[in-house]
């Protein structure tokens, strides 16, 4: 095509004007290739380890301050002697948060992004490795505080939970909708605080259900304890399915929870 | 910014594909991208050029095609193109839909010499 006037004719010299500017094309190649196939190559092995390890790995995004760590250490404190928890931190800098995790006895791994502002399914795989046997384990994965590129990314993990304190405003899940999106529970915190920050509950989950009409919530809130059992259910329930037959654990690979007999909120 | 990430991701598809097919200039490159899916095209651009420098891609134009996004409505149950996530459905205006399509990210043609 001419770059001058747009015509298709491949003559040098057409309507009088000289066709100099015909693009000098080169060949195409098709690739037809996601632009995360890597990624998703990762995730697969993550899930097929995790699988065969009857773990269930859950992937906790949020932004910095939603309180992530802060409902884990809670979470593995009032469960610790019935269940065996691992947790890998993401954070691009510090080991802050898994020393916290640490002190509750629990094997963390940490993850320093640097400048990355997203745990990718790679990362996971090594620490992966370096975890003792996962076996039987329930394994937090918690992303870095980021609202958005956690979103993108599959980590191999069984279900993906997005927590939103109520300090942070009940417009989040249509303002940043990709993570709610793709999350399959919503986790609402600090909802001890309702009493004095302007937060409608209903009109939040409403949002949420408009970017995701499946998307399950709890409201809870990790320092006083409120709501924590139903999370706790939640999550046992889960384990159940994976720990039990084959047929189960196809269940949990396509995220199928129209069976859950937990509550929606 | 993932696009960062997108962006080596895309450079590294290039390179792999040069050593299997021989080219040492890359002209374009075409990327297909869902209305909804979470690239910023400015900041994909901007990674883009300053991440190429230097590699085989260094030079070439991205050029962006935006595929639309379709979800189904859980009123009417139609099929119906989205523009935005928390749209309401524009037939019956039911404010809940399923999406179906729309965030893809795909490296589609090369253009090289």
């Amino acid at each position: 095509m001419c770059t001058g006037c747009g015509c298709s004719s491949t003559e040098t010299t057409v309507n009088g004007h000289l066709h100099s500017a015909i693009k000098n094309t080169g060949r195409f190649i098709t690739l037809e290739k996601d632009l995360l196939e890597d990624n998703q190559v990762y995730a697969a092995k993550n899930r097929l380890q995790l699988k065969q390890n009857k773990a269930l790995a859950l992937n906790l995004m949020s932004s910095p301050g939603s309180g992530k760590t802060t409902l884990l250490v809670r979470t593995i404190n009032d469960m610790k002697h019935q269940q065996l928890f691992k947790v890998i931190e993401g954070d691009q800098q510090t080991e802050n948060d898994a020393g916290r995790i640490r002190e509750t006895g629990a094997e963390a791994i940490q993850i320093n992004t640097g400048k990355g502002c997203h745990l990718n399914a790679s990362m996971i795989q090594r620490a992966l490795t370096e975890l003792k046997t996962p076996l039987n384990s329930v394994l937090f994965i918690e992303n870095v505080g980021n609202l958005v590129c956690p979103a993108a990314f599959d980590l191999g993990e069984a279900f993906r939970i997005v927590i939103l304190s109520v300090t942070e405003g009940e417009d989040k899940p249509i303002k940043y909708p990709e993570i709610f999106h793709r999350s399959d529970l919503m986790l609402l915190n600090k909802v001890d605080l309702l009493p004095y920050v302007d937060f409608d509950v209903d009109r939040c989950i409403n949002n949420a259900r408009r970017v995701n009409p499946d998307i399950q919530v709890l409201q809870i809130s990790a320092t006083t304890g409120q709501g924590l059992q139903n999370w706790y259910d939640w999550i046992q329930t889960r384990l159940s399915v994976i720990t039990s037959n084959s047929t189960a654990n196809n269940t949990i690979e396509n995220h199928d929870v129209s069976r859950d007999p937990c509550p929606n909120y | 910014m993932h696009e960062l990430s997108l962006c080596r991701r895309i450079i590294s598809m290039i390179e792999e594909t040069a050593r299997e097919d021989s080219f040492t200039v890359v002209k374009s490159i075409h990327l297909s991208i869902g209305k909804l899916s979470c690239i910023e095209a400015e900041a994909l651009l901007f990674g883009f050029e300053s991440l190429s420098k230097n590699s085989i891609a260094q030079g070439a134009s991205l050029e962006l095609t935006h595929t639309p996004a379709s979800a189904r409505c859980m009123a009417c149950n139609e099929i119906i193109e989205v523009e935005q996530y928390a749209q309401n459905c524009p037939l019956c205006s039911h404010q809940y839909l399923q999406l179906i399509s729309g965030d893809e990210m795909r490296i589609t043609q090369l253009e090289v010499a």
